[in-house]
């Protein structure tokens, strides 16, 4: 297993959000993760990230057999964890490029490889910015700087492209996004599919998994997962809601 | 009883009115009368005096500072933290190091000050003490009682000067704590075009307390791109009286970066006499440890038609205090004038303080002027957003840091300079 969570408890400002979750990912696979607003399911993400603002009270997260929780967020960064944001931060006068350069050599020397060279780094950003179409103009500003809601989205795709992570996590991903953008960044995370790594797609609608087709779709409620299936599920989701699911939990 | 301040300084210069006076003509020493006479008429701001309520000025100057007359020093490799290209002047502890002038043939004059006023005494005594305010600033006025060198720049109407000038000030106590009084003028007439960097640099560890003043003159249709950079090291007492007066059409462009040493006090004025110009006024500092730096900045639209533009942006940590000042004066008839004015401020730590506040005083009814003052915290969220991309904690934080001050660096004059003052910054920062 690449990812294995039992039993997770986390709380924000003294309140339980996350209730005893389980949850595995195999390498390989996509899951999907949907749920009811105010289930936990980017306190989920935040969690696996390693968020300072929530606090693991139970349970355990080994990643790829190692404890992820006694990780520090760099470390977890650097060992393959992206995090693609809901509201990704724009941070004035921070290149893009100075900013990937750093992050992109941080998990190379973590993995023990040399830091790129000015020109391989170069190319590497031009191949990436191509599968999510991410005009070249945008890799040359400020990280995230007065982009469109599109932009960002398809920026934290872009940067998942350039760190190759052997888990990624988007945290709806898809919200706020037009349906051309939408396309250019599912394509995108399909495009980096691999048998080795895996990807996690936390989201409100169907729509995303028409273009990102799922292996495991989970019903997170009232931070846990109550149900668990495969990718018709979600359009049995949109047809009629969570509530048969929820009552048949609750009973 | 202690006698007070200003007799004290008084008497330093009228026991020292022949040394002072040597080798500088009697137009000049004719003004250090009239300019002590002011000094004393002002007397030195406590700390009580609205103005200088973050600098206490009269503690600076009661310290126990020896004072020499006469040329001392040398410039050392340290020195030049911008290197020294295009036109050098070199001006250690309130004198050139050169007597020289150098007269290009496009008409271009630069070197000591003192040299020209001898020289060229016709074209010095037209800007010479006419821009710097003696009426206001007793620090000022004391520096036109004292001051016997410092560093001239000269462009004619019409010349474009081809390469940079590079002016720095030296200020080394090696065994005393001293004080020394040094001028820079720089006149560029109408039309002509320049490019000046600007270093005040050196320390000591006995003290020094640096009295500077630089006067700028820009004539019609003028361009002028001034960076100016104080880094020194050691317990530096800086007090700058830094005036700026513009003509028609002219623009200018200035970065004022205040990377640290001790205690900086800069009085800064901008007068825009003529329409249509163009002032883009940019400053920088770093404080931390006990250091302290108090910018008070001035803009003063006389005329109408003009357009200013003043960003300064502060980081604070330690005990440090950072101040920041900001006049915007439009006159009855600067119609049409455009002004704006923005504080940015960091503080990194609880002991830290910072100080900004913004003056408008408009007294024209056709204006565009806006003003914007903050102090905030390091972004936790970028941090934690950098960190998940992999970067360290300590790398997201100067990254950061850097974001912040790099809109006001990436402004400096010349490419060089700019980029070795990107690298003082970034050492800056990773000392923050």
């Amino acid at each position: 297993m690449l990812l294995e969570v039992k039993n997770l408890h986390c709380m924000v400002d003294g309140k339980p959000i996350l209730k005893g979750l389980d949850f595995k990912v195999g390498r390989g696979e996509v899951h999907a993760i949907m749920g009811p607003n105010g289930s936990g399911k980017s306190t989920f993400a935040s969690v696996l990230a390693g968020n300072p603002k929530y606090e693991v009270t139970e349970g355990e997260v080994l990643y790829d057999g190692v404890n992820l929780l006694d990780m520090s967020i760099e470390d977890r960064a650097r060992a393959g964890l992206f995090l693609g944001f809901q509201y990704p931060v724009e941070i004035p006068g921070v290149s893009m490029a100075n900013f990937m350069r750093m992050a992109v050599n941080a998990r190379r020397e973590y993995l023990g490889e040399e830091p790129l060279s000015a020109a391989d780094f170069l190319r590497l950003m031009r191949d990436k910015g191509a599968v999510v179409e991410l005009d070249t103009k945008l890799t040359n500003r400020a990280v995230n700087e007065g982009f469109s809601g599109g932009e960002k989205k398809k920026n934290e795709i872009f940067q998942m492209a350039m760190l190759d992570p052997t888990l990624a996590i988007l945290d709806e991903t898809d919200s706020g996004l037009d349906i051309d953008a939408l396309r250019i960044v599912a394509n995108g995370v399909t495009k980096l599919k691999r048998p080795d790594n895996a990807t996690i797609v936390i989201t409100h609608y169907q729509r995303l998994l028409d273009y990102i087709v799922p292996d495991f779709v989970h019903v997170l409620y009232q931070g846990r997962i109550i149900h668990t299936g495969g990718k018709e599920l979600a359009l049995v989701l949109e047809e009629e809601g969570y509530d048969r699911i929820i009552n048949e939990y609750n009973k | 009883m202690q006698r007070p301040l200003e007799e004290i300084l008084s008497e330093l210069y009228l026991s020292n009115i022949d040394m002072i006076g040597e080798g500088v003509p009697s137009w000049v020493n004719a003004m250090r009368s009239g300019a002590l006479e002011n000094f004393n008429l002002l007397s030195l701001p406590s700390s009580g005096n609205e103005d200088y309520q973050h600098t206490d000025i009269r503690r600076m100057f009661a310290g126990e500072w020896e004072t020499y007359f006469v040329p001392s020093g040398e410039i050392r490799a340290e020195d030049r933290v911008v290197p020294a290209n295009g036109y050098v002047v070199d001006v250690v502890n309130g004198f050139c190091l050169s007597d020289e002038l150098t007269t290009l043939d496009n008409g271009i004059v630069y070197g000591s000050l003192r040299a020209a006023m001898s020289t060229i005494g016709d074209v010095v005594s037209k800007y010479y003490n006419k821009i710097a305010d003696n009426e206001r600033a007793a620090v000022t006025a004391l520096n036109t009682v004292f001051a016997q060198d410092g560093a001239f720049v000269y462009v004619p109407n019409g010349v474009k000067a081809e390469l940079p000038f590079t002016l720095t000030f030296v200020g080394r106590s090696d065994e005393q704590a001293q004080m020394c009084f040094s001028r820079a003028l720089i006149v560029v007439e109408d039309g002509a075009e320049a490019d000046v960097v600007i270093a005040h640099v050196g320390g000591g560890d006995r003290g020094l307390l640096a009295d500077h003043v630089r006067e700028v003159y820009t004539g019609t249709d003028a361009t002028l791109k001034i960076t100016e950079v104080k880094s020194t090291g050691g317990e530096v007492f800086s007090v700058n009286g830094n005036y700026l007066r513009q003509e028609c059409g002219s623009r200018v462009d200035m970065v004022n970066l205040w990377l640290g040493g001790g205690v900086t006090r800069v009085n800064a004025v901008t007068d825009l006499a003529g329409a249509d110009c163009e002032s883009n006024l940019h400053g920088l500092y770093f404080a931390n440890g006990t250091e302290r730096v108090d910018v008070n900045m001035t803009v003063n639209h006389l005329v109408p038609d003009c357009r200013s533009s003043e960003l300064v942006k502060g980081v604070v940590s330690g005990e440090a205090v950072g101040a920041f000042t900001g006049k915007v004066y439009v006159a009855p008839d600067a119609q049409r004038t455009e002004a704006f004015q923005q504080s940015r401020n960091i503080q990194l730590s609880e002991t830290a303080k910072v100080y900004t506040e913004p003056q408008l005083e408009i007294y024209a009814d056709d204006v565009k002027c806006s003003h914007g003052a903050t102090v905030g915290q390091m972004d936790e969220e970028a941090v934690y957003y950098m960190r998940q991309r992999g970067l360290s904690e300590a790398d997201a934080k100067r990254l950061q840091l850097f974001g912040f001050v790099n809109d006001v660096i990436s402004k400096c004059s010349g490419d060089a300079a700019c980029e070795c003052l990107a690298g003082l910054a970034q050492a800056r920062i990773d000392e923050m």
